[in-house]
């Protein structure tokens, strides 16, 4: 898989490529406009994740350029301008997703694998990791021994563990991306120890190894060889 | 008052002080004529009556049919003056009193001295009068109504230009780009006048738009260094090697970087709420959204908060997205402050919105609770300006909030004018 990142922040493109990078993805960085431009025009990517503010134009422009010349790669908008007419005329434009800074890179890696996903299967929302076999759009999970009956949130834990396997992701990341931005208002996310829990229990009890590692202190890492 | 009817008044009132005192002065100078033209009149008489007196040396005869009376008595005295004067009589057939003007005089006649008085009746002075005062009274409300008339035809007309130019203005927004389109008059001042109405609007317009760049830009400069740090620290631990102490102060920097991304986002936020950037409105469903925000979290609650909700179909026009942050900031702020083992209360009814939380046994300062940054105790988690979005979009939407403390429980309840949303048969939630 190839990717592009168009972002003018040299220190967040370069943190951005290390932690995508991991897997077998490529990650290839454009600083500004025209650096993007050219390399769209001359490399066909998978994913661009795109800033909408750079310093020699807009990124809008870039995804208009895009659908003008009928590039079918997807592309995952990251902006500051979280004012709803930026994210409305950047979906309109044709983006597959928008997401806004500050971000985790754990939800970026996750959106970059879902706008994939999305891409590649077309509809066929199949994923197979090991011996797991999950189906997106009908929220069932295939394991070694047969179907495993996951609740919604453990679904969507799972399937964003899947999205940043073998990398650490903070409690909080979790809980951010299974409850929405508002989990604040909680003390403690010691909740989310419940869900894992019993997520692993189901797993191993189908014949799965121990895949969420828990990282003391920090979070959870679901690791996969 | 109207402009007009505060002209019509002052106009009325001075042109019935003209006529009073007009009517006035023309009764008094119409008497006056009178009374000189019968005083002419009194010494014409006195002039023939004296050439005969001097010609016969006798006093002449009184005819009853003149319409005068000559009376002829002696008198010790010599009087070398002619006197006028208005004297009445009484009339005792008619039973009234009459006026007449009187010319006194004396004269020698033979040897004695004559006292001579011609009277001569004053007529038709008091009908004079009288008409003067009905004609004027006809003639000022003739005047008068026909003022009025004229003055709210013409006024209107001239006035035309400025109540368009107030509809134009009403019609405008800061928040939308539009071209103000201002009556053109012949009237000078009105020109003038939208002349600097069109240069204030622009120049509002060209501020406000800059404030609102400056407002993103200044988010966006902010969110790039905060994304920066985050994602190092995303990075950072991916290592394995890092030590249990290196681990927490890694967690410590998290939270910190939490803390000021949210500040930064309702500061901006905030901000936004001000410069009126969410009027578009829509008839929502309280009951609806409030049922999902409890969906959401109740699983979070569930060990910590027991949350109790008694509601009624209830709508309310306000902007999607403000009411989604209003209901999150009083869900957020009724957990935040709540006790361990405490309790939500959600009570809600067509045009009536309370939301009641267990709490700290003392209420919070009702003057400072709305303003930004207030802190009821220094040590909480939260940033102070949950409450100040809560009033901020209250205001925006017309809703009014009121907080009340009883009993460690502290209530907030918001109501709102339902009356005009409830006829709509448009809506597609049935209740």
């Amino acid at each position: 898989m190839k990717l592009l990142i168009v972002e003018d922040e040299r220190e967040l493109s370069s943190s951005i490529c290390e932690y995508l990078q991991v897997e077998n993805f490529y990650c290839d960085a454009a600083y500004d406009y025209v650096q993007a431009l050219e390399k769209i025009a001359t490399n066909k990517y998978d994913c661009i994740v795109l800033d909408i503010m750079l310093p020699s134009g807009s990124g809008l422009d870039i995804l208009k350029t895009l659908k003008l010349n009928r590039k079918e790669d997807s592309v995952l908008i990251i902006s500051a301008k979280n004012s709803l007419e930026d994210k409305v005329s950047g979906l309109n434009l044709g983006a597959d997703d928008y997401l806004t800074k500050p971000f985790n890179l754990a939800e970026l890696g996750a959106r970059v694998q879902a706008v994939l996903r999305r891409r590649s299967f077309e509809g066929n929302n199949q994923v197979i990791v090991g011996p797991l076999k999950l189906d997106i759009q009908n929220n069932s999970l295939m394991g070694p021994n047969g179907l495993i009956e996951l609740t919604r949130k453990q679904f969507d834990l799972l399937v964003f563990f899947i999205g940043n396997k073998n990398r650490v992701i903070t409690k909080e990341t979790i809980v951010e991306h299974l409850w929405g931005d508002n989990c604040d208002m909680f003390d403690n996310y010691d909740f989310i120890y419940t869900h894992i829990k019993n997520l692993r229990k189901k797993l191993m009890a189908e014949g799965c190894p121990n895949y969420i590692k828990v990282i003391y202190g920090v979070g959870y890492k679901f690791e996969l060889n | 008052m109207k402009l007009i009817s505060k002209y019509n008044r002052i106009n009325i009132l001075l042109i019935v002080v003209i006529f009073v005192m007009s009517s006035m002065a023309l009764n008094f100078f119409v008497k006056r004529t009178m009374i000189s033209e019968l005083d002419e009149a009194l010494q014409e008489i006195k002039d023939r009556a004296s050439n005969y007196t001097q010609k016969e040396q006798k006093i002449p005869v009184n005819f009853t049919l003149d319409d005068y009376h000559i009376v002829y008595a002696i008198t010790p005295n010599l009087r070398q003056n002619d006197l006028y004067k208005t004297i009445a009589h009484t009339n005792h057939e008619k039973n009234k009193i009459q006026n007449f003007r009187e010319l006194s005089y004396t004269t020698n006649i033979g040897q004695f001295t004559y006292l001579v008085k011609i009277e001569k009746p004053i007529e038709g002075m008091r009908q004079m009068a009288a008409n003067i005062i009905n004609l004027s009274i006809v003639t000022l409300l003739i005047v008068v109504l026909f003022l009025v008339v004229v003055n709210r035809y013409v006024l209107t007309r001239l006035w035309s230009p400025f109540y368009k130019s107030l509809e134009v203005m009403d019609r405008f927004q800061l928040n939308k780009q539009n071209d103000l389109d201002f009556p053109i008059t012949s009237t000078e001042e009105f020109n003038y006048m939208n002349a600097i109405l069109k240069r204030s609007t622009l120049k509002a317009g060209e501020d406000y738009v800059a404030l609102k760049e400056f407002t993103e830009n200044a988010s966006h400069e902010l969110q790039t260094p905060l994304a920066i740090i985050g994602s190092k620290l995303d990075l950072l631990i991916q290592d394995e090697n890092l030590s249990e102490k290196q681990e927490e102060k890694i967690r410590s920097a998290y939270t910190a970087l939490k803390r000021i991304s949210q500040l930064n986002q309702s500061l901006l936020l905030s901000a936004k709420i001000g410069n009126q950037q969410f009027a578009e409105k829509s008839r929502i469903s309280f009951k609806q959204k409030i049922n999902e925000k409890l969906n959401q979290f109740q699983e979070l609650w569930e060990e910590q908060i027991v949350v109790n909700a008694n509601m009624e179909e209830s709508f309310v026009l306000m902007n999607k997205d403000l009411n989604d942050t209003l209901i999150n900031n009083l869900l957020s702020n009724a957990t935040k402050h709540n006790v361990l083992n405490g309790s939500i209360r959600i009570q809600l009814i067509p045009g009536e919105l309370s939301i009641t939380n267990t709490g700290t046994n003392q209420a919070l300062d009702s003057k400072k609770l709305f303003q930004r940054f207030y802190k009821s105790d220094q040590n909480s988690r939260g940033n102070g300006l949950g409450l100040s979005i809560i009033k901020q979009i209250c205001d925006t939407s017309g809703i009014t909030i009121n907080y009340y403390y009883i009993e460690n429980t502290h209530k907030f309840v918001l109501s709102w004018n339902y009356q005009h949303m409830e006829n709509k048969n448009t809506w597609p939630f049935k209740p």
